[in-house]
């Protein structure tokens, strides 16, 4: 090995160093270079042979629902939802004036607002309109991506079966902003997984949502038995305050 | 149910969550989003096998310095680390731009801060390793540390969404994971392991014998 080499830490500037070795650099890339190839070969081979119903990602994953689902979670909780296969791109039809955006801080414009009628495909194959004349509801709009919603929606429905929603309030859900290529799709399914039991409205062309103003996932409103909007929010729940908008529903209408 | 739907949808409403997977529009493509992302994936646990071992070799060369085989890998590794570096870069970035413009994941917050940093170091360090230019350490090794920086962050989020909001924005939140595989490796997961091999190649000492 020549003096030059040993003195190459830092080049002169102006003058390209010499390299070190550069076989065995060479050697080291092409190694790398091969290696990438075997991997991508390995990668088609196995995601391959997991692809045979058609190869597209929706379909492996919904063609899954059905055929292979987990078991147990559909003994548990049954596959209303699934079964009833509501095509989730059905539109939301909007009738009255929508509310406004919700913004962060001051007051609620919407509040006292009549609540725009949403009708439309109930997610289990009924049409639903809502909110029901005459008593008061707390309306969820849910996004099947959205970790938040994932996380609020275990928690809206152990309050339902603890007894938390009052016989007078109604609750509904509403499946919006879908997007087969999304985590947890369809909504059926995870509504159904979740055990979900109030009825939930298909908004597939985010018509519900724009009408309530809504501006992040999952979004509540909450009407009297007027129909005027008392509450509305956005975030994760916990049941007291799910009691809290309950008792806000049904406070409206004494 | 699904794979009958083709929900209509405009290519040039770039905002809206309704798209169509680009799967579904052209069947013809040779390689599904699945296979592509295993690929990646694959390509990232050998990343995380490298910066591991790489990360081991730094600090027994630091904390034993008398030791010879952490000179040793140093020295098998060094007269490669650039090209390699420049390799993970390129490659990253043909990543980065498949996720987005061919299997059309729209890229959230987070994504396009280390977009910032992964895209210059696949163009300077295939020049540097072109004229062996080690000094490019001085430019490329801050953006692979706050590239990956923002990925740990983003990895977090994707695990704890609550670190981002308390409610999903409409659009695009960060905390949506698109891709997992192997169980852990998400989009975020591979960038990190991308960042973490380059910088650490790069941080490589250039010994001699």
């Amino acid at each position: 090995m020549s003096a030059s080499t040993h003195r190459a830490t830092r080049p002169t500037p102006g003058q390209r160093p010499p390299a070190r070795r550069p076989d065995r650099a060479v050697a080291i890339v092409a190694a790398v270079v091969v290696a990438v190839v075997v991997v991508a070969l390995v990668a088609a081979l196995i995601a391959g042979s997991n692809d045979d119903d058609g190869g597209v990602d929706t379909a492996t994953r919904s063609g899954d629902t059905s055929s292979s689902g987990d078991a147990d979670t559909a003994d548990d909780a049954g596959s209303r939802f699934t079964d009833a296969a509501v095509p989730d791109d059905t539109p939301a039809i909007v009738e009255g004036t929508p509310l406004p955006q919700l913004t962060d801080g001051g007051a609620d414009p919407a509040i006292g607002a009549p609540m725009p009628t949403l009708t439309g495909a109930g997610l289990d194959g009924q049409r639903l309109t809502l909110p029901a004349e005459g008593r008061p509801a707390i309306v969820v709009f849910l996004a099947h991506w959205c970790p938040h919603c994932q996380a609020e929606v275990p928690v809206i429905q152990d309050w339902v079966d603890s007894g938390g929603l009052p016989e007078d309030v109604d609750l509904y859900g509403v499946s919006t902003g879908v997007d087969p290529r999304r985590p947890n799709y369809p909504p059926a399914r995870w509504l159904d997984e979740e055990g979900w039991t109030s009825p939930v409205l298909v908004d597939g062309n985010q018509a519900a949502a724009q009408a309530v103003g809504l501006t992040a996932y999952p979004f509540f409103v909450v009407v009297d038995a007027d129909g005027a909007v008392v509450a509305r929010g956005s975030g994760e729940l916990t049941a007291d305050q799910l009691s809290e908008l309950a008792a806000l529903a049904a406070g409206g209408a004494s | 149910m699904a794979s009958a739907r083709r929900p209509p949808a405009c290519p040039s409403s770039h905002g809206d969550v309704r798209r169509v997977p680009a799967d579904v529009l052209s069947p013809r493509s040779a390689v599904s989003t699945d296979q592509v992302s295993l690929f990646f994936a694959l390509l990232a646990l050998a990343c995380q096998v490298g910066a591991g071992v790489l990360a081991v070799t730094l600090a027994a060369r630091a904390l034993w310095p008398r030791a010879d085989w952490p000179h040793r890998v140093v020295e098998a590794v060094g007269p490669a680390a650039l090209p390699l570096a420049a390799l993970v870069a390129v490659v990253a970035t043909l990543g980065s731009l498949y996720y987005s413009e061919i299997a059309d994941f729209p890229p959230c917050r987070l994504c396009w801060f280390q977009r910032i940093g992964m895209y210059p170091l696949a163009v300077v360090l295939p020049i540097a390793t072109w004229r062996r230019d080690r000094q490019v350490r001085w430019y490329a090794l801050p953006l692979a540390v706050a590239g990956g920086a923002v990925s740990i962050y983003h990895v977090l989020v994707e695990r704890f969404p609550s670190l981002e909001s308390g409610s999903c924005e409409i659009t695009n939140p960060c905390s949506i994971i698109w891709v997992e595989r192997l169980g852990y490796m998400t989009i975020p997961t591979m960038a990190l392991s991308g960042f973490a091999i380059v910088a650490l190649l790069l941080a490589l000492p250039q010994e001699t014998t």
